[in-house]
């Protein structure tokens, strides 16, 4: 089972990006931008951020651990880490065809 | 940097107030950020994302604050209700004209905001979130357009025709987002029909009468059995 990103409109795409950065393992706000920047090349705000923390916190697909030094690192859970996974092969497949028709194509 | 802050709801503030402070102080914002920062405030007035599974604040202290849309709503169905017999009891006219109505159209048109603020407060509690710009200015016209309404013609038409128009905003927003339950939609849709067909100036006045019961019905039902919250909103 897995969750629909879609659902989550203009947060979608920030969601990924911090879905993918949790996949690596627990962060903080701050270390999850910077790493959202380095992976994604693209940067965050930090409303949008936490407005898309707190949207996969409610859904499910990551939990908040305790606080260290007011920084709460958060992780993926089982449901968001299959999420992520379905999200991605999704990606994978979407990218894949697209490649091969542009082969096929005289454009490329 | 706390000032911004403000702008988010209390409960937001509460669960993640202190880490985003700690964000911000590691990485101060730009202006972009700070354009970012209103707009994830008004998201979050907006769209309450607070994870049921982790409530932020205590078990509320103060049952009181629970049953206050219930309380509001039985106090604006009785004064509707007295409005409505205020019409139905006035002696009609021994000649073909008006049925003089005095004080029973103020008093009716006192009792919609007190109905309309506790539909919004009750909608708002069942989504278990925050208070949203919407449901201010429907609470605001309301009050508003009802003070209109008793500054004589022409504001008397103004603050009717108005009143009409936010009361079955909110009826019909709760009817959408708050998930009402059956018997709420059926006598909702039952004293519409029943109001429309009524007429102030006979004794079809009485046709009125079953939105000031559903409104005490709902506010007797609301008031014993407080739901402090209920979803997430899902946008």
């Amino acid at each position: 089972m897995s969750a629909n990103l879609g659902d989550l409109g203009r947060f979608a795409e920030p969601s990924l990006l911090i879905l993918v950065s949790l996949s690596a393992g627990p962060n903080h706000g701050y270390a999850i931008m910077e790493d959202v920047e380095a992976i994604g090349g693209s940067r965050i705000g930090p409303g949008t951020l936490y407005a898309a923390l707190a949207r996969l916190e409610a859904r499910g697909l990551i939990e908040a651990l305790s606080p260290q030094d007011r920084r709460r690192p958060y992780r993926l859970t089982a449901l968001g880490a299959t999420t992520l996974r379905a999200q991605l092969e999704g990606l994978e497949g979407f990218a894949r065809t697209g490649l091969r028709r542009l082969e096929g194509s005289r454009l490329a | 940097m706390s000032a911004i802050l403000r702008l988010y709801p209390r409960a937001w503030r509460e669960r993640y107030g202190d880490e985003l402070l700690a964000l911000l102080e590691d990485r101060p914002p730009s202006p972009l950020d700070l354009i970012d920062l209103t707009r994830g405030a008004f998201d979050a007035r907006l769209h309450p994302q607070l994870p049921e599974t982790q409530p932020v604040t205590p078990e509320r202290k103060n049952p009181m604050s629970d049953r206050l849309p219930g309380l509001a709503a039985i106090g604006g169905g009785l004064l509707f209700l007295v409005g409505v017999a205020m019409i139905g009891l006035a002696p009609l006219p021994s000649f073909d004209g008006y049925r003089e109505t005095g004080l029973a159209m103020p008093v009716i048109f006192l009792s919609l905001p007190l109905i309309d603020v506790a539909l919004i407060a009750a909608a708002v509690r069942r989504r278990g979130g925050a208070w949203g710009r919407g449901d201010t200015w429907l609470a605001i016209i309301a009050v508003g357009s009802t003070a209109v309404s008793m500054t004589g013609w022409p504001g008397l038409m103004i603050g009717f025709l108005t009143l009409i128009a936010v009361t079955a905003t909110v009826v019909v927003r709760y009817l959408r987002n708050a998930g009402a339950p059956p018997w709420v939609v059926a006598g909702a849709v039952v004293a519409t029909v029943l109001a429309i067909a009524a007429n102030t100036e006979d004794d079809r006045a009485w046709l009125l009468a079953p939105i000031g019961l559903l409104a005490v019905v709902f506010g007797l039902i609301s008031a014993l059995r407080p739901r402090p919250s209920a979803s997430v909103d899902p946008a």
